[in-house]
């Protein structure tokens, strides 16, 4: 579904991602977990085509993002990390304005626009322009945006940031349902809790490099009795 | 004091680390910059110093003449510089990360005034500035004007004079902003155009430039002595009136007739921008705040009423096309600062195809000979590219940089950049072509009619030419931080896309000279094939424009699968 085959990316002299190879399936739940300026953004941004890689390639359900950016895209949801959306939108034109850029037809959009609204109670403020919203608010109207067409693969870079507990709460929930629901979700993150109660599957990264990657059973086998949680173990990792 | 010395200070650091990565690339860049700004400058010293010496030698209009035509061009000016700030400090002043961040430190608001103000008047200025001192440069050499002369009249003459015009500008838009308050945004800023247009129309009126070279030259051959007695004594109240004067008498070498212009123009000057301080110690923050409320103030007015555009109404077109279409309508709909100011270019462009008529006088007139016809003819064309010009810069220059920090949008979905890019251009496109056409059609219909085609013909080529040229520069300088349409578009990318579209206007106007002269020439003298020449010079215009098209268009959508 997700294939990262030896992704690098190199910044003049620098290697801000080193060579790096994963695949996820439907309904994997991929914690990419890596300390500030470790190349998970970096991964994430080729991963969705912002950045284009030095080499290696990027596939989506064997599609190169490179050769067939169009087709590529159409398979993937994105939600980064700063929710930077139009100002002057109001956040139902931002969802439609996503939606169109998906090609769902107007009755499906409206339909499924009404849905979003409801399951991240955000029908309050919906009708503002996103210039007065909070950060919370912004983030929670893009991930609506990135949820309309139902992706295959979801891109996730820092999900809870400026969240609130019950907004926190609801995204998880809603992330969690769609993996269950068969969608590859790719989440990047700071937040060791939320990585060890969501994610199937984990993936260290530190310098541009995987250092680790494995599901629940192997991570397991890693921590030992010697690391009784993910964040003793990541901090022994990436010390 | 020491407040806005250490916060000025920090900007100034900030400015210098911001342009002074060393590296190859960027020394070459920089070398490049300055170069394209030495020529720019280069450019305007010698247009100012020939232009003067036309009018004076050749066309023989006299020095009062001159000064007034002077304060024409310095009124015009005025107004460029005050509606530019009142558009700009609406987004430095109100609408900036950094004004939010300065209200939550324990600094003055007349501070924040100040250093915002200061800020935004010599960022968007300093281009200019560098104009006026060419211009200056080439107008006191003719002159034969002492080195002392250049100094001091940027300093104690021009900068007061721009002074005046931006506080003037930040002044009416406290006002415009607390009246909006009350009364809503979009009638006061209705009625604040109106007032300011017909402000501008009562000044031509007034001043009447035709009726003026009229009277003047009555008094031929005795037209280089001082001739006040003709001006409306409302002209008198007016900054531009007082430069215009003061460089009539300091170029005459009477500086004491100059001196009480200069000295009424320092002082209006600091009494302007104290009453901005002053307006602004009171009003700033709550008009700050109210500025807040007033766009969904306007939101909530809106929903109310059938809304021609929206999101959830069907369309014909396909979900793509409908989704772009409808982004771009409300983004700029709902900016005003790209809304106002396209209502002035247009407005500036009505009053130029109105006043141009005048021009059938001299064109028809045998008095004049073929080669000011020419002149004639080409100044009027080159007037259409420049309004041209002035659009693309303003409105395609910044097409890609508005994308912003919301680019991942867009680059991140099933869209195809390039078809994107090209139906955003389209819009804009649309629009400067059909204001060229119309321009081109009411400077051009008053020439022999095949002169008129030829013109809108070549209009044709020279808007895909400068559009293209603004859209490419304007992805390859593409700040997608800035947020302010009209920051990028007198950014130092936007100077240089300029300069080139200077550099395009000379290489048309040395393209058509010779064919249009002999077009003249062959109305009442033999002239092998005027007709020819003429299709000759299109055709090459034509193959030079779709070359530079072609090269700026593909860098434009390359600019845009740059790493974000």
């Amino acid at each position: 579904m997700l294939r990262l085959m030896d992704l690098i990316k190199k910044f003049g002299s620098f290697t801000a991602v080193n060579n790096i190879n994963l695949e996820l399936y439907p309904g994997d739940f991929f914690g990419f977990i890596g300390q500030n300026g470790a190349g998970k953004t970096t991964t994430i941004k080729m991963i969705t085509g912002l950045y284009t890689p030095s080499s290696g390639k990027v596939l989506i359900n064997g599609i190169d993002i490179s050769k067939d950016p169009v087709r590529a895209k159409s398979l993937i949801g994105y939600i980064p990390d700063q929710p930077f959306i139009y100002e002057k939108l109001t956040g139902r034109e931002f969802l439609f304005f996503s939606g169109g850029l998906y090609s769902i037809p107007k009755d499906i959009l409206i339909k499924k626009i009404k849905d979003t609204i409801e399951s991240l109670q955000i029908g309050n403020w919906i009708d503002k322009r996103t210039e007065e919203y909070s950060q919370g608010m912004k983030q929670r109207i893009v991930i609506a945006s990135a949820l309309l067409h139902e992706p295959a693969i979801l891109i996730v870079d820092e999900p809870m940031v400026g969240l609130d507990p019950q907004s926190a709460l609801a995204v998880k929930n809603l992330l969690s349902s769609c993996a269950a629901g068969g969608t590859a979700i790719f989440m990047s993150t700071h937040s060791l809790h939320v990585a060890e109660e969501l994610c199937s599957r984990f993936g260290i990264i530190k310098d541009g490099s995987m250092i680790f990657e494995g599901d629940k059973t192997e991570l397991e086998k890693v921590k030992g009795s010697d690391h009784k949680n993910l964040e003793s173990l990541f901090l022994e990792l990436t010390r | 004091m020491r407040l806005l010395l250490h916060i000025l200070k920090y900007k100034l650091i900030l400015f210098m680390k911001m342009n002074s990565r060393l590296s190859f690339s960027s020394m070459l860049r920089s070398t490049l910059i300055s170069a394209v700004y030495v020529l720019f400058a280069y450019g305007f010293f010698l247009f100012a110093k020939n232009t003067v010496a036309y009018l004076m030698d050749v066309v023989r209009i006299g020095s009062f003449l001159l000064h007034r035509f002077i304060m024409l061009v310095l009124f015009m000016f005025f107004i460029s510089v005050n509606i530019g700030n009142i558009v700009v400090s609406f987004s430095t002043l109100f609408r900036s990360d950094e004004t939010s961040f300065f209200f939550t430190k324990p600094v003055s608001y007349t501070k924040i005034f100040l250093i915002k103000f200061l800020d935004n008047f010599f960022y968007s200025s300093t281009t200019l500035l560098l104009i006026i001192s060419a211009a200056l440069i080439g107008y006191g050499i003719y002159f034969h004007m002492n080195w002392t002369f250049y100094p001091l009249t940027l300093l104690l003459i021009f900068l007061p004079f721009m002074f005046s015009a931006g506080s003037l500008g930040v002044i009416l838009l406290l006002i415009i902003l607390r009246l909006s308050v009350k009364y809503g945004l979009k009638t006061i800023i209705t009625i604040s155009a109106v007032v300011y247009a017909s402000w501008i129309i009562g000044y031509y009126i007034v001043m009447s430039p035709l009726s003026l070279v009229r009277e003047v030259f009555t008094y031929w051959p005795d037209i280089n002595r001082y001739f006040g007695f003709l001006d409306s004594s409302l002209i008198k109240l007016f900054p531009a009136y007082w430069v215009a004067d003061s460089l009539f008498w300091l170029t005459s070498g009477s500086f004491k007739y100059a001196l009480p212009l200069i000295a009424l123009n320092l002082l209006v000057s600091v009494l302007l921008f104290s009453l901005a301080l002053i307006i602004a110690r009171k009003w700033y923050f709550n008009t700050w705040a109210a500025s807040l409320e007033l766009s969904s103030a306007e939101d909530r007015k809106n929903k109310g009423g059938q809304m021609l555009v929206d999101f959830e109404k069907k369309s014909s077109m396909n979900c793509r096309d409908e989704a772009i279409f409808k982004r771009e309508f409300f983004l700029f709909t709902r900016e005003p600062g790209q809304w106002i100011h396209l209502g002035v270019m247009v407005f500036l462009m009505v009053i130029f195809m109105a006043g141009i008529s005048g021009i059938k006088i001299i064109v028809d007139d045998s008095y004049y000979n073929d080669s000011l016809r020419t002149i004639i003819f080409l100044v009027v064309s080159l007037f259409s590219v420049f309004m041209v010009a002035a659009l693309s810069l303003r409105f395609i220059f910044p097409l890609i940089s508005l994308e912003g920090e919301s680019v991942w949008k867009i680059r991140s979905s099933p869209v195809n950049h390039s078809t994107f890019l090209i139906k955003r251009l389209l819009i804009y496109f649309t629009f400067i072509f059909i204001m060229g056409q119309l321009v081109s059609f009411f400077a051009g219909h008053q020439f022999p009619r095949t002169l008129s085609w030829e013109g809108q013909l070549n209009t044709v080529f020279i808007t895909i030419t400068i559009v293209s040229l603004n859209f490419g520069m304007g992805g390859y300088f593409a700040n997608f931080k800035e947020r302010n349409p009209i920051r990028i578009a007198s950014s130092q990318g936007a100077s240089i896309t300029f300069l080139f579209t200077i550099i395009y206007m000379t290489v048309l106007v040395a393209l058509l000279f010779l064919p249009v002269s002999n077009f003249f020439e062959s109305e009442h003298v033999t002239v092998s094939a005027p007709l020819t020449g003429l299709l000759t010079a299109s055709f090459i215009l034509f193959v030079f424009s779709a070359i530079i098209s072609f090269v700026f268009i593909r860098i434009g959508l390359k600019s845009f699968t740059r790493d974000y």
